[in-house]
């Protein structure tokens, strides 16, 4: 669906901000992009979105490149940016005037999302919180049926019931023929939402797993500070250490530790990737 | 509503675009609008006071309410894709399922040939409801006014697009900087070239016909047009998030 190959891009005169980026996103999931402040997730999102252009290599959404912003690409995705402003019109007014140059969107979708959210879209967007103006345009994404969504840090913004339905919402949607990309750097909010994880360090893609796969190849446990169990990567806590270890070794008593895994792949890189290539240190 | 997913240029898409345009800006039409009711209401009040109102008089608030029209179109034009000034509006925006050569016509119908016809229309209104003399509507007077008018809103138009902020004052000070730059490039040409300097004959002999001129007016205006909403297109499609 989405390929995006041997891709760079900088800012005018400054040092490369993504750098021979290779990444391929399949239909049917959902994508956690995951890094630091400043490492690229949102530069990332707007190339993919055809809003800016690559200096090297090719981003493409069903084989047309998204560069130049074709119908055929920009009916396919949607992209929710962080910060926005929304015209001084009703929300009814605002899904009149845009639903119609997206072939498949979907008004009982989004109208069912809006009920769920507590939005009331008789009321002038402008007018509404931040909170409330991103719930509603979540529903729009949602419901304009497009094959790739890119959201990032759609939870910035949300109160806490907001982000449970927010998660809840994700998880039941029906993906068959399409993907999600999630792009934050709050690793707690996507919870069991995702599917893939994707991590962006330094400009560079250097972490790409499924789920299956880490929770085939990893166990999260809480061990003792002096337990000699070889651990991955561990953090101290009140507790003991909460560890990463190989999980040939252990099983996992908690689930898939997000936070954990994401410290532990931005600090440890080479560690984690060596133990998932099955290169032993 | 029928589900339009032609590739090509869609008058559909145009049409849903010229709507959006238009409710987008609702609150800047409807301010116009009220400020010009305002401006009736003055100008019929003050002429009522007067007892009445001379030919200069009647001549001089026709000019005025051309140069009124001529200002609100430039400002209205340069106001016309100030979504994509913004970081935040950009985005939704630029990932509009629309090419950005029905964005451009779409913007381009509303702030020009819309606000030209519904703006000399209320002028017209606005003549007949203060007493002026109505016949300038419909003399040779009005082809006068537009062509320059028209001209002029394509650069506008061109700046809109092209200028990421203060639009209306950055193509003002463009236009002014692009005429000096030209003025001393003529200057220079003149000076080199002509024996008299400065001074330089018109022919006597050149002269138009009423309609070969209205032709050749009609012809450059579109051309200069043309060429202006071309540039804006190109200068879309290349355009990057700030």
């Amino acid at each position: 669906m989405l390929s995006i190959n041997d891709l760079s891009f900088s800012y005018k005169s400054s040092t490369p901000l993504i750098q021979n980026l290779d990444l391929n996103v399949k239909a049917g999931g959902i994508y956690g992009l995951l890094g630091l402040n400043g490492a690229g997730k949102s530069t990332l999102l707007n190339i993919i979105s055809g809003m800016l252009f690559p200096k090297k290599g090719t981003c493409s959404l069903h084989g047309n490149l998204t560069k130049t912003r074709s119908i055929e690409t920009l009916r396919e995705l949607y992209i929710l940016p962080e910060q926005f402003d929304l015209p001084k019109i009703t929300g009814d007014t605002y899904t009149n005037i845009h639903s119609p140059l997206y072939p498949r969107f979907d008004r009982k979708v989004m109208n069912e999302i809006l009920k769920v959210f507590e939005v009331d879209p008789s009321k002038q967007l402008n007018s509404q919180s931040f909170g409330q103006r991103k719930k509603f345009l979540i529903a729009f994404s949602i419901a304009t049926n497009s094959s790739l969504l890119l959201f990032d840090e759609p939870t910035n913004g949300l109160d806490i019931p907001s982000k449970s339905q927010f998660r809840r919402i994700v998880a039941s949607l029906e993906l068959q023929n399409r993907a999600i990309l999630i792009s934050t750097h709050q690793v707690r909010d996507l919870g069991s939402m995702i599917d893939h994880m994707i991590v962006l360090k330094d400009g560079k893609i250097v972490f790409n797993r499924s789920m299956d796969e880490i929770e085939m190849k990893l166990a999260f446990q809480t061990i003792d500070q002096d337990s000699p169990k070889n651990y991955l990567y561990g953090e101290e806590t009140l507790g003991g250490i909460q560890a990463i270890l190989p999980s040939y070794e252990e099983k996992s008593q908690e689930g898939i530790d997000l936070e954990l895994l994401f410290n532990s792949i931005i600090l440890k890189t080479e560690k984690m990737n060596d133990h998932f290539n099955g290169v032993s240190s | 509503m029928s589900k339009e997913i032609t590739s090509k240029t869609s008058l559909y898409r145009i049409k849903l675009l010229f709507h959006r345009n238009v409710m987008i800006n609702k609150r800047t039409i409807q301010i116009g609008l009220i400020s010009l009711i305002c401006g009736v209401v003055f100008i019929k009040g003050t002429v009522l006071y007067y007892g009445g109102i001379s030919p200069i008089a009647a001549e001089s608030i026709i000019t005025f309410g051309f140069v009124i029209f001529t200002l609100v179109g430039y400002a209205f034009t340069s106001i016309m894709f100030y979504e994509k000034n913004s970081a935040n509006s950009a985005p939704l925006f630029f990932t509009l399922p629309a090419t950005a050569f029905e964005k451009i016509i779409s913007a381009w119908l509303l702030s020009s040939c819309a606000y030209t016809v519904v703006g000399l229309f209320l002028l017209y209104v606005l003549s007949l409801l203060i007493g002026l003399p109505a016949d300038w509507f419909f003399s040779i007077r009005i082809f006068n006014e537009i062509w320059p008018y028209i001209i002029y809103q394509s650069i506008f138009f061109f700046g809109a697009v092209h200028f990421r902020s203060n639009n209306f004052l950055s193509t003002l000070v463009a236009m002014l900087g692009v005429l000096i730059l030209f003025g001393l490039i003529a200057l220079l040409l003149v000076n080199t070239f002509t024996p008299d300097g400065l001074f330089l004959k018109i022919p006597t002999t050149l002269t138009a016909t009423s309609t070969f001129r209205i032709i050749t007016t009609c012809t450059l205006t579109v051309a200069i047009s043309a060429f202006f909403i071309w540039v804006s297109y190109i200068r879309l499609k290349r355009m990057e998030l700030a």
